[in-house]
């Protein structure tokens, strides 16, 4: 199975808004989607954006980026409170298909299994965006191992394929 | 490479693998849905979710796109795979013989739905749908009034309801006093006056908008469109409501897509 998801083009640019502004000292920024399922396993909707707050950030030496506990915390937090999946997502500054790090395969699984032990009938996942194309890696009800998109729809006035 | 479509190239140089990917539903094969499934096989469309539950009437023949005098008695879904089928013979097409409300699963894929519903209550339930599922909904329809010694008045719509942006409660095509009223009347109305040149042209209008909506060929980023028809004179033009109609939707706000929650208060 591979996963569809939806995004709403307003939603989006804000993202990307948000994830293109330099930080005091991380190299490149990080936020989360708001994403909640639908009568289809293989169909998620995306429903906000939240952006993390430059002091949630943590200097590490051996990352690019690294954000700290208080990130990771209201995000399992909005899991709880508004029972939305978290999407980890990030932007590299380029055309064509983004891919992940050694450093994302190995600590964003991670992240999204604390998002599962909060809520698994929720789907979670962690993304990269291009200026033209995203790769994920999505967590699904009822399924143990990760998933990877089919396709990704930005939808407004406008369906635009990613 | 086919030269089948080198008359829509202006459409964009991924205009057409973006149509043969793209999954487009439409709710009702009659006088409209007919058109609309008819434009959609000639221009590539290659995915299909179609539902009707009904079969074809004498009555029908004055509208029905693709119907002969044969096909009475067979079922509308038959008659628009035939149409499909004739153009685009590989496509694949989930026919549903119910109510979209009854296996809505084929729908979710879509998208962009058309809507070529006969009642306000189908229409809005459709795009709530729509809504949850972040899809583009297309709404067409006609009605012929008579009001008293007046020449009759042909009228009709074409919606674009995109997601986020100004519904059709928005736009004040639906409303809880039409929705109301027509409950008042159901199973009292009758057999609606219907013609085939209206829906031709609300149909044509709809697929354009869809076409335009999937290839980005105007280069317009759209929010939501309401087109008016006056049958009497001809003319479509935008919607004087269209204007007044807000940039964001509260009615469907963003955060409640997808499956429908319980909250507590």
């Amino acid at each position: 199975m591979k996963l569809t998801l939806r995004i709403p083009w307003v939603v989006l640019s804000e993202a990307r808004q948000d994830l293109v502004r330099p930080h005091p000292f991380a190299y490149e920024r990080v936020g989360f989607f708001r994403c909640r399922p639908t009568g289809r396993p293989d169909l998620v909707v995306v429903t906000g954006y939240d952006v993390v707050p430059d002091d949630h950030y943590v200097r590490d030496t051996m990352a690019a980026t690294c954000i700290g506990g208080d990130a990771i915390r209201s995000a399992l937090q909005r899991v709880l409170t508004h029972k939305v999946g978290q999407i980890h997502v990030h932007q590299h500054e380029h055309r064509g298909r983004p891919g992940p790090s050694s450093t994302d395969l190995e600590d964003q699984p991670r992240l999204v299994k604390s998002f599962r032990n909060v809520d698994s009938e929720l789907p979670h996942g962690f993304m990269i965006l291009s200026e033209t194309h995203a790769w994920g890696s999505f967590s699904l009800p009822g399924l143990r191992r990760l998933v990877g998109l089919n396709s990704i729809s930005v939808v407004s006035g406008r369906v635009e394929f990613l | 490479m086919s030269t089948k479509y080198q008359r829509q190239l202006f459409l964009g140089e991924t205009s057409q693998s973006i149509i043969e990917w793209a999954v487009i539903g439409v709710v009702g094969l009659g006088g409209g849905g007919s058109h609309i499934v008819q434009q959609t096989a000639h221009i590539g469309f290659q995915n299909y979710a179609l539902y009707d539950p009904q079969t074809a009437e004498d009555t029908n023949l004055n509208r029905l796109v693709g119907a002969t005098i044969r096909d009475v008695g067979r079922e509308k879904l038959k008659i628009s795979k035939r149409l499909i089928r004739g153009l685009q013979p590989k496509a694949k097409i989930s026919a549903n013989r119910v109510r979209w409300q009854e296996a809505p699963e084929p729908l979710m894929v879509c998208d962009l739905i058309f809507g070529c519903a006969d009642s306000f209550q189908d229409r809005d339930e459709l795009e709530t749908f729509c809504r949850r599922h972040l899809i583009i909904y297309i709404d067409i329809g006609m009605d012929i009034h008579q009001v008293d010694d007046e020449p009759p008045r042909m009228a009709g719509q074409v919606i674009l309801s995109a997601p986020g942006h100004a519904c059709m409660k928005c736009l004040g095509f639906i409303s809880p006093e039409k929705l109301a009223m027509e409950a008042q009347k159901y199973g009292v109305a009758g057999p609606r006056p219907q013609v085939i040149w209206p829906n031709g042209i609300l149909a044509s209008s709809a697929v354009g908008l869809a076409v335009d909506a999937l290839t980005g060929w105007t280069r317009k980023m759209r929010a939501s469109i309401y087109l008016s028809y006056d049958g009497n004179t001809g003319f479509v033009s935008e919607h004087v409501l269209l204007q007044y109609a807000p940039k964001v939707c509260q009615h469907y706000p963003l955060a409640d897509a997808g499956s429908p929650q319980i909250r507590t208060l």
